[in-house]
């Protein structure tokens, strides 16, 4: 198991859809020292960086944290970036977790982010194609890319196989209303990208479709931004409290999972994302937790797209498989319910900048727990190719 | 909005972003400690400020190191050698640049240098970066 590690600072940028005035640097910079003046210390007592990053071309560079750990102060000490796909943030704050709980280091600065939009596409005048054409990379290069392989239609196979095996499930009125819902507990988030953006179900089902089932105003968005935390081992971080006098908010269970990413025997289930449900028990598993379903109270999950985000609650054994429209039909995620799901708004909402966004759910996470006096929360990132990749973490108020 | 301008407002911002530099060496200063830093930073290291000004710095300095290359990585970067180094600057920070108007063999540390603004590069059809380049100093 190893030392315990909790959180003990936490700060993110505004989440927007172009930083025309701010560089990456910048941005990180700007995370990083919200999260050290939350924490009330200097960033000399910074023992270690870990960089969530995930795509070189957004950020134009190939190593892109390398200028980052100079500009922050963290010169001559470790410094070490992680890029998985969209859990790229959930796998940041793993590893970090890791180092710590080993006893490597005492402090551990946890930073994503990511500027998306300087890439620009001639032909349409506009960011988007060359952004997707950017995410398109992380497609296989022999057997994805040359489908014209893209995020969107790569969830969809996921979600179709699920339909076709749960008939019924994952109704189109439902998803309107989780869409619905989660752009109005955006409005209490100051950070987000859209946190005036609420809709009506109805104008959910209306928008355009993307890719089928995915309507427009149920995927989420991309952004740039970062966002950064502090996490301790338990003596420092218990000293650090005290002189914060902000609760640590402890990292009890930590579980990941990669899925294969073709489809067939002893391959991907593609009607079941495999790696949530994997990383999500490891998770309970090392943090003791028996009945989930009893256990947890807030859901920070990674919510590419809303169906994917009732899939992720199914696996994650909080609704049954089948019934995950039980979140809405019976109340389990409407205000006032057993879940409080994405209260940040998510990534549909407060947005998706790809390295820093899971590290955002980690910080809304954190502060809903404190503000809300709850117990525990469990944070999901997903990533790759048919949500290939997942990290899920629990954390703890003391 | 025309195409013409949509490109150009897209990237405009891109460019911008880093103009304070690229084109005037514009670096920052801690309020709280003074420590002087080339690039522009949010955090001292020095002390624990957060507050930082933006200081425009002389861009007079003396080459501390420097190398000729001589297979640049770019062949439409430049014709022939051209040195990269280390400048000191009046102010005791340290910037990198290009040396240009003087054959690379001609270069020698301890010699005094000074800013221009050269063409960098054209990035995309229209879009030319400029960039700080330090030239042997006007005596």
């Amino acid at each position: 198991m190893g030392k315990h590690v909790g959180i003990i600072g936490a700060g993110v940028t505004p989440f927007k859809g172009t930083w025309r005035e701010k560089t990456y640097y910048e941005l990180a910079q700007m995370a990083a020292r919200e999260a050290i003046k939350d924490a009330q210390i200097h960033i000399n007592d910074v023992d270690a960086a870990f960089y969530g990053i995930y795509n070189d071309i957004f950020e134009r560079t190939a190593i892109p944290e390398h200028a980052i750990h100079g500009l922050l102060g963290m010169q001559n000490k470790f410094g070490i970036r992680i890029t998985n796909g969209g859990a790229t943030g959930a796998y940041t704050i793993s590893a970090a977790h890791a180092y710590l709980a080993a006893g490597r280091f005492k402090t551990a600065l946890v930073l994503g982010v990511e500027k998306a939009t300087d890439c620009f596409d001639f032909l349409s005048m506009s960011a988007t194609p060359e952004v997707i054409k950017a995410i398109g990379w992380s497609g296989d290069s022999f057997f994805e890319q040359p489908l014209g392989w893209s995020a969107s239609d790569s969830y969809a196979e996921v979600v179709l196989a699920y339909m076709d095996e749960h008939p019924g499930d994952l109704k189109p009125e439902i998803t309107a209303r989780i869409s619905s819902q989660l752009s109005q507990q955006v409005k209490g988030n100051t950070y987000a990208q859209r946190q005036f953006d609420q809709v009506t179900p109805e104008e959910v089902i209306n928008s355009r479709m993307v890719a089928y089932p995915f309507k427009e105003l149920e995927i989420c968005v991309y952004s740039e931004g970062a966002a950064a935390l502090i996490f301790a081992e338990e003596e420092t971080a218990k000293a650090i409290s005290k002189n914060t006098g902000k609760p640590v908010i402890w990292i009890t269970g930590v579980g990941e999972a990669n899925e294969h990413s073709f489809a067939g025997k002893n391959q991907k289930v593609m009607s079941r994302i495999m790696s949530d449900y994997y990383a999500s028990h490891r998770a309970y598993e090392m943090a003791g937790i028996m009945e989930p379903k009893e256990s947890i109270d807030i859901v920070e999950l990674h919510d590419a797209f809303v169906h994917q985000l009732e899939i992720s609650m199914a696996e994650f054994g909080l609704v049954p498989l089948g019934r995950a429209d039980s979140l809405i039909e019976e109340g389990l995620m409407t205000p006032g319910g057993k879940y409080v799901v994405n209260p940040c708004g998510g990534l549909i909402y407060c947005g998706h900048a790809v390295g820093a966004s899971n590290i955002m759910s980690a910080w809304s996470a954190r502060n809903e727990l404190v503000k809300r006096d709850l117990k525990t929360a469990l944070v999901h990132g997903t990533g790759s190719t048919v949500a290939q990749y997942t990290a899920c973490m629990i954390f703890e108020h003391e | 909005m025309t195409e013409e301008f949509r490109f150009i407002e897209h990237c405009a911002g891109d460019i911008n972003r880093t103009i304070p530099k690229r084109y005037r060496l514009q670096g920052s200063q801690c309020s709280k400690c003074g420590a002087l830093f080339v690039t522009k930073r949010l955090i001292c290291p020095e002390c624990k400020g957060t507050d930082f000004e933006e200081v425009a710095l002389t861009g007079r300095g003396k080459v501390y190191t420097y190398s000729a290359v001589r297979v640049p990585l770019l062949p439409v970067l430049k014709k022939g050698a051209y040195a990269i180094g280390v400048i000191e600057l009046e102010e005791g920070v340290k910037a990198e640049g290009q040396i240009v108007d003087i054959d690379p063999d001609d270069v020698k540390v301890g010699m005094k240098v000074e800013t221009t603004i050269r063409r960098a590069r054209e990035e995309y059809p229209g879009k030319v970066i400029y960039m700080y380049r330090f030239k042997p100093a006007r005596q």
